[in-house]
């Protein structure tokens, strides 16, 4: 279980620009898409 | 744009808030997973350039979406999917590799782990005598150090032997006259798990005329599998180290050998950093 963990955040931690790009983009698409 | 637009827009986004609905949580879990492997694949294939393309395509809509309300908003959605199939389109063969490259690590890790460092040492050991024997002696040969994940089409277009490894017996394969010699050997952690493989040739004309089919097939195989080939020529006798399509190591050294296999039983195998099992 603790190795689990440690993958989990190991795998969190890396390409965070990556993911918080990923995350806007995704924001504004969710955005563009629901908004009437 | 006014002021009263953008209020406007505000109070519609605040609205779509008010009304949240789980299929808007969704669409940004999938959105957010599709960009960041969009990305990732990008990034791995070093086209950063075009990671700021997707974005420019992405914010242009998001303006002209914004400025006219008439437009289909779907239109954006069709866009992401379009640059996505784009995107695994272009780079099929890297985004097989990396799916191929997770292979099996648990099963060889088990092996690994009940073999002592010195049965390692002893096989990385044989196989840098034979590779240097047989450069010595200008025998050509193609091994392919596989972690169980080569394509099936791959092993059974040769034939299994499932063998201990030692320097004798891979000598005895790739001995000119012997019927397996002209093919990929496969070792698979402590085992000769094929011989006289067929791999699939890279196609390109950036390759120097000395290179010659066994290299391409070394090429072609790091091409579509995470592995790593070492090639002896049979012209020349020059040992090389070839990795992820590219050729590592024009001339390797015994050291060079040596590292190249301690990555792969201590690093590959293992899953593990360093030399400790």
């Amino acid at each position: 279980m603790k190795n689990f963990w440690n993958k989990f955040w190991t795998a969190l931690k890396t390409n965070i620009p990556l993911k918080l790009l990923a995350l806007v983009l995704a924001g504004v698409c969710v955005l563009l898409i629901n908004v009437p | 744009m006014s002021k009263e637009y953008w209020a406007d827009y505000w109070k519609r986004v605040v609205d779509m808030f008010n009304g949240f609905d789980i299929h808007y949580l969704l669409e940004f879990i999938v959105l957010t997973v599709t960009f960041y492997y969009v990305f990732k694949i990008l990034k791995d294939n070093k086209c950063t350039k075009v990671i700021g393309g997707f974005v420019a395509v992405i914010l242009t809509l998001a303006v002209a979406i914004s400025l006219d309300r008439n437009t289909d908003s779907y239109v954006t959605l069709i866009m992401i999917a379009l640059l996505s199939v784009l995107v695994i389109m272009i780079f099929n063969t890297e985004i097989k590799r990396s799916i191929l490259g997770t292979g099996n690590k648990k099963h060889i890790k088990k092996e690994v782990d009940s073999a002592t460092v010195r049965d390692i040492e002893f096989i990385m050991d044989e196989i840098i005598r034979a590779v240097q024997h047989m450069s010595k002696n200008d025998i050509g040969a193609l091994i392919v150090l596989s972690n169980e994940n080569l394509p099936e089409g791959i092993i059974s277009s040769g034939t299994v032997i499932d063998a201990n490894i030692n320097a004798p017996m891979i000598e005895a394969v790739f001995y000119p006259k012997a019927p397996l010699h002209d093919g990929a050997m496969i070792i698979e952690g402590e085992k000769i798990h094929a011989a006289g493989c067929f791999l699939p040739l890279i196609q390109t004309d950036a390759l120097p005329q000395e290179v010659g089919s066994r290299h391409r097939a070394a090429l072609g195989v790091t091409t579509v599998a995470a592995v790593t080939s070492i090639v002896v020529s049979e012209e020349t006798g020059v040992i090389s180290i070839i990795k992820n399509g590219e050729i590592k190591k024009r001339y390797a050294s015994d050291s060079d050998l040596k590292n190249e296999l301690s990555n792969y039983y201590w690093t590959d195998l293992t899953g593990k950093e360093g030399k400790s099992v």
